[in-house]
């Protein structure tokens, strides 16, 4: 029962900075280098927020407020981020990838100097464990896996239901197709870099009081999600998720075995199998 | 032969030798008046130009490998492994060694990852360098794990810490494999390549065999990749996962991307530019990252096609004035 | 009338002497750390430590040689990009030949000390660390300062384990890298002695890049019921996380590592939890106030320069490992590495300015007595979060009774270099 419980914890984790980046790459084939740095960002909201408004209003408030924050800044970085490089390199996925790389070295530098090396704690605004038969499970980890469920629905929704989604799967699939159906690629495009930005941020927020808020968590947290998307496959969510899933159980059963340090070595030689077998991904599609 | 017609004219091959040639020379007179720390600075740098040179070979065939720096690494740990007790073989073999090593591996790779296309290219290469870096440091009994293996030798025909004479070595090497990838780029099949790199759909309906053509480039980049790998683990002494690292791979990528792959002055370009950087701040490496990763974005913005982009529309304004003349 | 004369010429040879006394030269310190990027969080503070202990000698006229000449102390700071041995000797060749520098203090980990064992010794720059990490008899420029780590695990553990004698099960938690491999090592030598009444129930090293997860790591720990957990590998958030984690699954036993980050776990955590339960011991933590007036005072200013919430116990360890090289410096004739170093080992012991009289060891570990054995603080967290002194290790005697024991385990453990 617990290791069930450590693996939706963890999948939800993993999830977690995998979405954004999901998103984006599976609209515009674009890597967000600096998706990692935007997640970081976030948290640094959240720090912020607590700590200056959590003494008026109480913590919970102010960190449930701080997700509005962290959407806030990240959601005007992507729209910067969108203007200035990516219009300018859309034809050039490599180049954007180096240019985004770039833009996250600078961001790092840049919350050095504003909050030193060190990196921040922000103790969970909801205390306390919930136990399960045996098992236990803090109430922060419980959040996590709500909101980022709630997050993964409503996106999916957003996705198959509305009007905005429908444009955004068609850019996805077809672009020459949807500009052809009168679309905007350009808006899409920078909705979506946006969304999944917002996304970026907010899932920085919610996880800010589980790892402890460094300059660099961003980008310990991005190979990760390179490795999920891989395997879960371009344009495809779903994907997504099921790659999250399966990296959550995989890792947490070699952890509770006691072969944790195998673990890096075991998911890159999961990731190289799967794009032998399966060169698109487990749910990608095909180019 | 519409294809054939995009492909650049034989003068380039001459463009490249000079390219080849003017690095040796600089190179040559900086170390010649530098300090001691100077000429240390320019044995990596001329290591980093044969791992930028032997980049570019594999990108000509349309894809980018983010796995060239970790099969680097195999030819580093093949000359720590083979120099040493109980294989004992002279290091200047063990370079050539390396090379092959490093061949070898990227050959086992190309299976796996040569199936792939564009991103999913480069990621599948990032996850095969990945799974090679950890294959480095969970075989520990044979590469030391995180701590490596130190103690690497000269060769013995390279007097023990003279760093010019083991720049001389580099440049050597240098001179030998920008010989054979300029020569190579330029063959018929060099030719084949960058077709297959254009467009793979149409090379393959006109009767090449792309994956072959793919594979051969990808394991001969590979090849310069390991020679480079053990001539800086000769000369640093030591080997250790760590030096085979992303941010390593991304210098690469930048350079070539800064600097432009159409010929071989375009990464050296990269390379150099991108060094003079590091340098340049070493007194504040807090900000390093930030200048580094500044100028690079805006490299990426206003200079689209790379600092190669650059030198040819002043070559070609140059020739316009001078027909105005 | 000319009388006077001669009496001005000669005060005013005398003042152009006094004058060129006081110019003396100026003594040179590299610190090679990680100065950015993830690794700064301990690099920065280090290299802090180390410009604050030349500040203090530089505000006071400078440190004085035995020759009686005063030296200002000028402290520059290195990238080794985290630990990589490569950029360690790139960044000690740019210390050494463009930069004309004389003293060294980097990371003790031994592919970087390997890496520049070579070179430093070739040079005559003395090199230290703040612990020994490698030492050879063929690299004698090559010195450990202070007991430090990874030396100071198994002091600190043997310590717990001796005043402790409930202790009955350990749990070694360590991350897969090379710093935890050596602290594994030198955590199990330190139980060694006691396995007659100790176990070590688990001691599986973890993936780092997974220590973001506490759940998956602490589960098998607490299943395995330890009396005290000892680690090394989590980052100052991570530990907070994990000590919370572990309250959660119920654990009620000890915590020792190097250090930790206090406000992090006040945060987090209630005081009557911590009181009594947070062990740690590296060098020195200036942060408490009773071991030595002059480290007190070393943490007031740290703290009035940087902040509070910049201090971090790397600091202090840095400052006192400069102590040694400031005893050498005291002692020698000139200011060099070579004369520093000659001063240093003239004797069996050196007298350092914190620790006292301290005896020159490591030939059973490292073949060649390199490693200066400084006695070690053990701290424990109270119930406001502060740390307060628990006691001393007498770190020789402890290695001289229990070397035997120790030494099987860290040759296991591949900490052995000696031949």
């Amino acid at each position: 029962m617990q290791i069930a419980l450590n693996i939706l914890s963890l999948t939800s984790f993993y999830m977690c900075f995998a979405l954004g980046l999901a998103l984006v790459f599976g609209v515009m084939r674009v890597i967000n280098f600096a998706h990692g740095e935007f997640y970081m960002l976030g948290a640094y909201s959240a720090f912020l927020c607590v700590s200056l408004i959590g003494p008026t209003t109480g913590a919970l408030t102010a960190y449930i407020m701080s997700f509005a924050a962290a959407a806030i800044v990240t959601g005007l970085l992507g729209v910067l981020l969108y203007l200035v490089v990516v219009r300018k390199l859309m034809d050039k996925p490599l180049t954007i990838f180096i240019a985004t790389l770039a833009l996250s070295y600078m961001l790092q530098v840049v919350v050095v100097e504003l909050f030193g090396p060190v990196g921040r704690s922000l103790p969970s605004p909801i205390p306390g464990i919930v136990r399960i038969g045996d098992a236990i499970l803090p109430w922060s980890r419980v959040f996590v896996i709500v909101a980022i469920s709630t997050l993964s629905v409503g996106l999916w929704f957003l996705l198959m239901r509305s009007d905005v989604g429908r444009r955004v799967r068609a850019v996805a699939q077809n672009p020459t197709g949807a500009v052809l159906q009168g679309v905007s690629v350009t808006r899409v495009g920078m909705m979506t870099l946006v969304a999944g930005s917002m996304i970026a941020g907010v899932s920085g927020a919610i996880m800010a009081p589980i790892g402890g808020i460094t300059p660099f968590m961003g980008a310990a947290a991005l190979w990760k999600a390179f490795i999920i998307i891989i395997v879960g496959g371009i344009g495809s969510i779903w994907g997504a998720v099921a790659a999250a899933f399966l990296f959550g159980t995989i890792d947490t059963f070699m952890t509770v075995a006691g072969a944790g340090r195998y673990l890096a070595l075991t998911n890159a030689v999961i990731m190289l199998g799967v794009l032998s077998v399966m060169p698109s991904g487990l749910f990608g599609e095909k180019e | 032969m519409q294809l054939f017609a995009k492909l650049d004219s034989p003068r380039t091959v001459v463009l490249d030798l000079v390219t080849v040639l003017v690095v040796i020379a600089g190179v040559s007179v900086l170390a010649a008046v530098g300090s001691s720390y100077l000429q240390g600075a320019l044995v990596i740098f001329s290591i980093n130009a044969v791992l930028v040179i032997s980049y570019r070979t594999i990108t000509t065939m349309g894809g980018w490998s983010f796995a060239h720096v970790a099969i680097m690494g195999v030819g580093g740990y093949a000359v720590a492994v083979l120099s040493k007790p109980p294989m004992d073989i002279p290091v200047a073999v063990t370079f050539a060694l390396g090379g092959l090593a490093a061949g070898l591996v990227s050959a086992l790779l190309a299976y796996p990852v040569l199936r792939t296309r564009q991103y999913y290219f480069f990621l599948s290469t990032f996850a095969a360098g990945e799974a090679l870096r950890q294959c480095f440091i969970q075989f520990r009994q044979l590469t030391g794990g995180t701590s490596g293996i130190a103690f690497i030798e000269y060769p013995a025909f390279v007097q023990t810490g003279d760093t010019l004479q083991f720049l001389a070595l580099v440049l050597a090497v240098f001179f030998l494999l920008g010989l054979f990838y300029l020569m190579f780029d330029a063959s018929e099949t060099g030719m084949k390549i960058r077709a297959v790199g254009l467009d793979e759909t149409l090379s393959q309906s006109l009767g090449m065999n792309p994956w072959r053509l793919r594979a051969l480039s990808f394991v001969l980049g590979s090849v310069g990749a390991g020679v480079a790998g053990g001539l800086l683990v000769s000369y640093n002494g030591i080997v250790a996962p760590a030096d085979f690292s992303p941010e390593l791979m991304f210098k690469i990528v930048a350079a070539c991307i800064v600097g432009g792959t159409r010929r071989l002055y375009g990464p050296i370009l990269g390379l150099t530019f991108l060094t003079i950087v590091e340098e340049a701040f070493r007194g504040v490496p807090e900000y390093v990252p930030l200048v580094w990763g500044g100028l690079v974005l805006a490299a990426t913005l206003y200079v689209p096609n790379g600092l190669e982009g650059l030198v040819d529309r002043l070559r070609a304004s140059l020739v316009r004035r001078r027909r105005h003349a | 009338m000319q009388r006077k004369i001669s009496i001005l010429a000669g005060a005013a040879a005398l003042a152009a002497a006094s004058v060129s006394f006081a110019q003396d030269s100026v003594i040179k310190v590299g610190v090679v750390q990680p100065q950015s990027g993830e690794c700064a969080q301990w690099g920065v503070p280090i290299t802090r430590g180390v410009e604050l202990w030349a500040k203090e000698f530089n505000e006071a006229g400078g440190i004085k040689d035995a020759s009686g000449n005063s030296h200002q102390i000028e402290v520059t700071g290195y990238d080794n990009a985290c630990y990589t041995a490569g950029e360690e000797l790139t960044a000690f060749r740019r210390a050494i030949l463009d930069d004309g520098v004389e003293f060294i203090l980097q990371t003790f980990t031994p592919a970087s000390r390997k890496a520049i064992a070579p070179l430093a010794t070739e040079n005559k720059v003395l090199t230290t660390s703040y612990g020994a990490g490698y030492l050879s008899a063929d690299y004698p420029y090559l010195i450990g300062s202070v007991t430090g780590s990874p030396a100071s695990y198994m002091y600190l553990v043997s310590y717990l384990i001796e005043e402790n004698p409930d202790i009955e099960k350990v749990a070694i938690v360590t991350a897969d890298h090379s710093f935890g491999e050596a602290a594994r090592a030198f955590y199990k030598a330190g139980i060694a002695p006691y396995t007659d009444r100790v176990e070590i129930v688990f001691s599986d090293p973890y993936d780092p890049a997974m220590a973001g997860d506490m759940f998956s790591i602490a589960g098998p720990i607490a299943s395995s019921e330890p009396d005290l957990i000892v680690e090394l590998g989590f980052t100052p958030g991570q530990q907070a996380s994990f000590v919370e984690t572990m309250q959660q699954l119920g654990y009620s036993g000890l915590f020792a590592s190097e250090g930790w980050t206090m406000n992090f776990l006040t945060d987090r955590l209630q005081a009557d939890y911590l009181d009594g339960r947070i062990y740690s011991a590296y060098v020195v933590d200036a942060s408490e106030q009773s071991f030595s007036p002059r480290v007190a005072q070393f943490y007031d200013a740290y703290v009035e320069t940087y902040g509070q919430a910049e201090w971090s116990v790397f600091a202090s360890v840095a400052y006192a490992a400069m102590t040694t090289i400031e005893a050498g410096i005291q002692m020698a004739e000139e200011p060099t590495g070579e004369a520093v170093r000659a001063a240093l080992f003239a004797e069996e012991t050196v007298d350092n300015p914190l620790f006292g009289e301290s005896r020159w060891a490591g030939s059973e570990i490292y073949g060649a007595d390199t490693h200066l054995l400084t006695p070690l603080p053990v701290y424990v967290t109270d119930a406001e979060g502060n740390v307060t002194l628990d006691g001393i290790v007498d770190v020789g005697a402890w290695w001289q009774e229990n070397a035997q024991a120790a030494l099987t385990e860290l040759e296991a453990g591949g900490q052995v270099t000696a031949q």
